[in-house]
């Protein structure tokens, strides 16, 4: 299985929320508890919408639960 | 593992010792002249309902035990298995059916046009579950 370019805080975020569970996650943002454990394992990548509900959810950018981390594709331009 | 994930192994198991205990008798019976065409109709019918039978109570058993995964909707990621997995069994479903009609053009009579065509479903529905089953373990 290929791996994900990019990488998730989602299980701190989670325990930062007063230990949410992530069938609780799950109901918010309308996955099931499984497809939850499959995101944060880096198994499974979600849909924009899902991630930015996701985000959405603990409060915080997009960009702060779903990392980049693969560094041969694409250099970070700071915008003009 | 997900209540989905669940009954693709129940579909899995079902599909392959119903048919498959329909396939070798039909192989067995016609290579030995052992029954005519209508014992295998019968055969089929039985066999149909007996999976369907057992996979509605098998349902219900593996429901009864985690209603919440069995009550909730396809989410997003159970859509795209699914439509993976259709996608990998098309293939075979396609290639099965020209099969089937190939040999009813070189002298095969109905019979074993219904009966290839009936393989061909089989193998694409086996192919669909083991696919979803390998997609549900990996992704």
């Amino acid at each position: 299985m290929a791996r994900l370019p990019f990488q998730n805080t989602i299980r701190r975020l989670r325990f930062d929320a007063d230990e949410m569970t992530q069938a609780e996650l799950g109901a918010r943002v309308g996955v099931t508890r499984q497809t939850i454990a499959a995101i944060e394992q880096g198994k499974y990548s979600p849909t924009l919408e899902t991630a930015f509900r996701i985000a959405h959810v603990f409060g915080q950018d997009l960009e702060k639960v779903f990392i980049w981390t693969d560094s041969s594709q694409g250099q970070k331009t700071k915008p003009g | 593992m997900s209540f989905r994930e669940k009954t693709s192994w129940i579909s899995l198991v079902l599909t392959l010792i119903g048919f498959g205990s329909y396939f070798v008798t039909l192989v067995y019976g016609e290579t030995g002249g052992h029954a005519g065409h209508g014992y295998y109709i019968g055969y089929l019918i039985a066999v149909v309902v007996a999976i369907t039978l057992i996979f509605i109570v098998s349902t219900a058993i593996v429901a009864a035990m985690a209603p919440d995964d069995a009550n909730a909707a396809l989410d997003e990621r159970d859509r795209a298995i699914s439509h993976r997995a259709a996608y990998f069994s098309y293939f075979l479903l396609v290639v099965g059916v020209l099969a089937a009609m190939a040999s009813y053009h070189i002298g095969h009579g109905a019979f074993w046009l219904m009966n290839g065509l009936l393989g061909a479903i089989v193998l694409s529905e086996i192919t669909r579950y083991i696919a979803q089953i390998i997609l549900y373990r990996r992704n």
